[in-house]
């Protein structure tokens, strides 16, 4: 009796996980997907954090259901996310648009080109905010002193200069190459690094000039001057809003949000905003409230930083925890479903079996974050190409599991079950299964402490979970906010570890179980 | 019965069983000895259509063992091999009843059938709830006896039964399985190394060497009156074995 009674309780515990689990995605997803919310999406650096959060308070404040995307990533997969439709509006800057849309940095679009060029994609770009955060270059102050650094055209004189840029500045045309063209500084050598990692190397002494924003709240704390743009290269960067024309049909009071944003901020109160973030640790959508409500310079008391830990890891747990877990639960059950019978087709049908694993072992082998963005365009941010690039990663360690699990039984029981006169069916389901039972387990195991993982990075996409603490973190260069992500991401590895331990003994045979001492 | 009309089979162009017909009557009890690698396993998964032949036919209770037909023979011939065959993952008893409960046997039916086959096959009847791993050698071919008269087989095909376990252990099996063969009467082949054995087990013994049957008779046949040297040879090897181990 007992083959049978075992595979109904298997077969029950699937069912009642698939439930729970469409049950918790239901209601996470619920809270992203109203038809008239209005999705903010925002860059992954402070000030676009910042933008994004007031724009998303003052629609929330017309009675609008808004909801921010935080840390969606760069310029590229921003603007997309908002052609797609998967978010509504964003902030950015007319020449990063001039760029991007025009693709011809050095046109210094006005407003009236780039309205042009963006209405036939359905795109409208709100008036000036009033500030503007153009690119520049800046040098230590001591080497600047040094060698008497006050303009771009400086440079040519020190090849010998150790630069790092961002990648996105190092990139584009209107940024690092068209900078050398036209100062004809090519001989400089520039590292590429993250933009929060650039001050951090400016810091420690082994760079000497970074990119810069204008309204970067570092320039005064790392004590760097900016390069006067004497051959006025960059083009104007004036902060706007680009929405989808669409969205004041749905959500017609966020007019108001716009009128209400026109000439609102200045570089400086910009500059001070960034650096309440930057530099006093307050959480960006504290500063975004704090600024609508006037009381914009008050900084937060101080606690103490390990009581701050536990309390944010906690509030990180509670808020970002479901999420994670449906991430996790949802794509390792779908690799699961598909992985074994995967692996199962591999193991009878050999040559079949060598291109399955080939394909899912080349899957493994593409960067997570790649994979994300390659779904981009399909199925556009959020949870989707999430679920669908982790549902990928999970496919391998299941199909090769099972495949080896399967391959190693030995001739002998195969034999066995052949001459007992069962059917293929009957011989996969009471013998071969049971049998790699053990293999295939471990194989899910391993999936899943890797969904784990790659779930945090599936936050730059806008999907959530504890990655998303992690992402704001690294555009912070905030130790602790990463900490508040990576350590319940970690904990979380730790207890899928502990449920598979607990999963073998139930699943796994009483005559396969390792004899105990 | 068994029935094999001229069976040949060869393994990438090295022919196995060279054209061979072989009859095992009703009850009829056959012990196929010979070297290793002569042929004997192969010519006993011949009988259950594990291996089918490139010539010739194969019927076991008047059935053309064919692709088709094969599940359908297994069912009817019991099989047992040499370190048992018993799947880890189940017990002593859920081995034995796995192709009853399958079939859709009632559970009174197939208990009883095991606490008959229990007492048939000397297996304490504490040992039926064991997993493979914590029964000895000789128990594990007790339950893998069992196993294969499960069903009541017409046909009852050994490969080597006996062939992993220790001398007294291998004596007292071997009392157990002439005694099996009596009480039941099923055609029988077993495959064994040892001629002692083959007299003990069988009617008849076939000696074969490279895919054929050189001579098939009793004991008393074989020794008293070989048709080939190899077939002297092999008797008088085995008897000096077997007076070594007197
Ligand atoms: N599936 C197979 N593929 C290739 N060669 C095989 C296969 N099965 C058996 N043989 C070969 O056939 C010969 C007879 O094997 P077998 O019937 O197992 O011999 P025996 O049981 O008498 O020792 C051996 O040489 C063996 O290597
Ligand atoms: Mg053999």
């Amino acid at each position: 009796m007992k083959p049978s009674a075992a595979r109904e309780r298997t077969v029950r515990i699937v069912c009642v996980l698939v439930a729970s689990l469409s049950f918790l995605f239901a209601t996470t997803d619920a809270r992203a997907a109203g038809p008239n919310t209005v999705r903010v999406g925002s860059k992954r650096f402070v000030e676009s954090f910042i933008l994004g959060e007031i724009v998303t308070e003052l629609a929330r404040q017309q009675g609008l259901d808004a909801v921010h995307e935080t840390g969606l990533g760069g310029t590229a997969v921003v603007f997309r996310a908002l052609e797609d439709g998967a978010i509504d509006v964003y902030p950015d800057y007319t020449g990063t648009l001039a760029e991007t849309v025009v693709h011809d940095g050095s046109a210094h679009a006005n407003l009236a080109v780039l309205r042009r060029a963006l209405a036939p994609r359905g795109l409208s770009l709100s008036d000036p905010i009033g500030f503007e955060d153009t690119y520049a270059l800046a040098a230590r102050h001591d080497v600047a002193t040094k060698l008497g650094l006050h303009v771009l055209s400086d440079l040519r004189m020190h090849p010998e200069l150790r630069v790092a840029l961002s990648h996105e500045f190092a990139g584009r045309s209107d940024g690092w190459p068209g900078l050398c063209a036209r100062y004809g500084i090519e001989a400089l050598t520039p590292r590429l690094l993250d933009h929060a990692l650039a001050y951090e190397a400016i810091s420690r002494g082994t760079a000497d000039i970074v990119d810069v924003y204008t309204t970067d709240a570092k320039i005064t704390r790392y004590d760097l001057v900016t390069l006067k743009d004497d051959r006025s290269f960059f083009p104007s960067y004036d902060a706007v809003l680009v929405y989808r024309t669409d969205l004041l049909q749905h959500a017609s009071n966020f007019g108001r949000v716009l009128e209400r944003l026109r000439g609102a901020i200045n570089a400086e109160t910009m500059q001070r905003l960034n650096a309440r973030v930057e530099l006093d640790g307050v959480p960006f959508n504290r500063v975004a409230k704090d600024f609508l409500s006037n009381q914009g310079t008050r900084t937060s008391p101080p606690s103490s930083p390990v009581r701050q830990l536990l309390v944010g890891t906690w509030e990180v747990i509670l808020r970002h925890g479901p999420r994670h877990v449906m991430l996790v639960a949802v794509s390792l059950i779908l690799a699961a479903l598909l992985g074994i019978p995967l692996g199962i087709l591999a193991h009878a049908r050999p040559r079949l079996g060598v291109a399955l694993l080939g394909v899912t072992g080349i899957v493994q082998t593409i960067p997570s974050l790649a994979l994300f963005c390659f779904f981009i365009p399909i199925f556009g941010i959020g949870t989707v190409p999430a679920l669908l690039a982790l549902f990928l990663y999970g496919l391998l360690p299941i199909v090769r599991n099972t495949h080896a699990g399967l391959a190693s039984i030995p001739d002998e029981l195969r034999e066995a079950a052949l001459a007992l006169g069962l059917s293929p069916g009957e011989r996969l389901w009471h013998i071969e299964l049971p049998l790699a039972s053990r293999t295939v387990i471990a194989g899910i195991k391993t999936s899943a402490v890797v969904a784990v993982g790659s779930a945090t990075i599936a936050a730059f996409i806008g999907a959530g979970g504890f990655g998303e603490p992690i992402s704001t973190g690294l555009a912070l260069n905030d130790v602790p906010t990463i900490l508040e992500g990576a350590l319940p991401a970690a904990g979380l590895a730790l207890i899928a570890q502990g449920l598979f331990a607990i999963l073998e003994r139930a699943m796994v045979p009483h005559g396969l179980r390792e004899p105990r001492c | 019965m068994v029935l094999l009309e001229a069976v040949e089979k060869s393994f990438g162009g090295r022919a196995v069983i060279h054209e061979m017909t072989l009859e095992v009557g009703t009850g009829e009890r056959l012990a196929l000895v010979g070297p290793s690698g002569c042929g004997k396993s192969t010519l006993l998964r011949m009988i259950l259509g594990l291996v089918l032949p490139d010539r010739g036919r194969v019927h076991v209770d008047g059935l053309d063992v064919t692709k088709a037909t094969a599940r359908k023979v297994r069912r009817r011939v019991g099989y047992v091999i040499q370190d048992g065959g018993l799947f880890p993952h189940l017990t002593a008893e859920e081995n034995v009843t796995l192709v009853a409960r399958l079939s859709g046997q009632p559970p009174s039916k197939t208990a009883a059938r095991v606490r008959e086959l229990a007492e048939l096959a000397r297996l304490p009847q504490s040992l039926l709830d064991h997993y493979p791993r914590s029964l000895s050698g000789g128990e594990r071919q007790r339950v893998g006896l069992m196993r294969a008269l499960m069903l009541n087989p017409d046909v009852l095909l050994l490969d080597e039964p006996l062939g992993a376990l220790d001398p007294i252990i291998r004596a007292r099996l071997q009392e157990d399985l002439g005694e099996v063969f009596r009480v039941l009467r099923k055609s029988v082949v077993i495959v064994t190394h040892d001629m002692g054995e083959a007299g003990v087990l069988a009617d008849s013994i076939a000696v074969m060497r490279d895919g054929k049957i050189l001579q098939r008779g009793d004991a008393h046949a074989l020794i008293n009156a070989p048709v080939d040297p190899f077939v002297a040879e092999f008797v008088r090897a085995q008897r000096i074995l077997a007076g070594d181990r007197a």
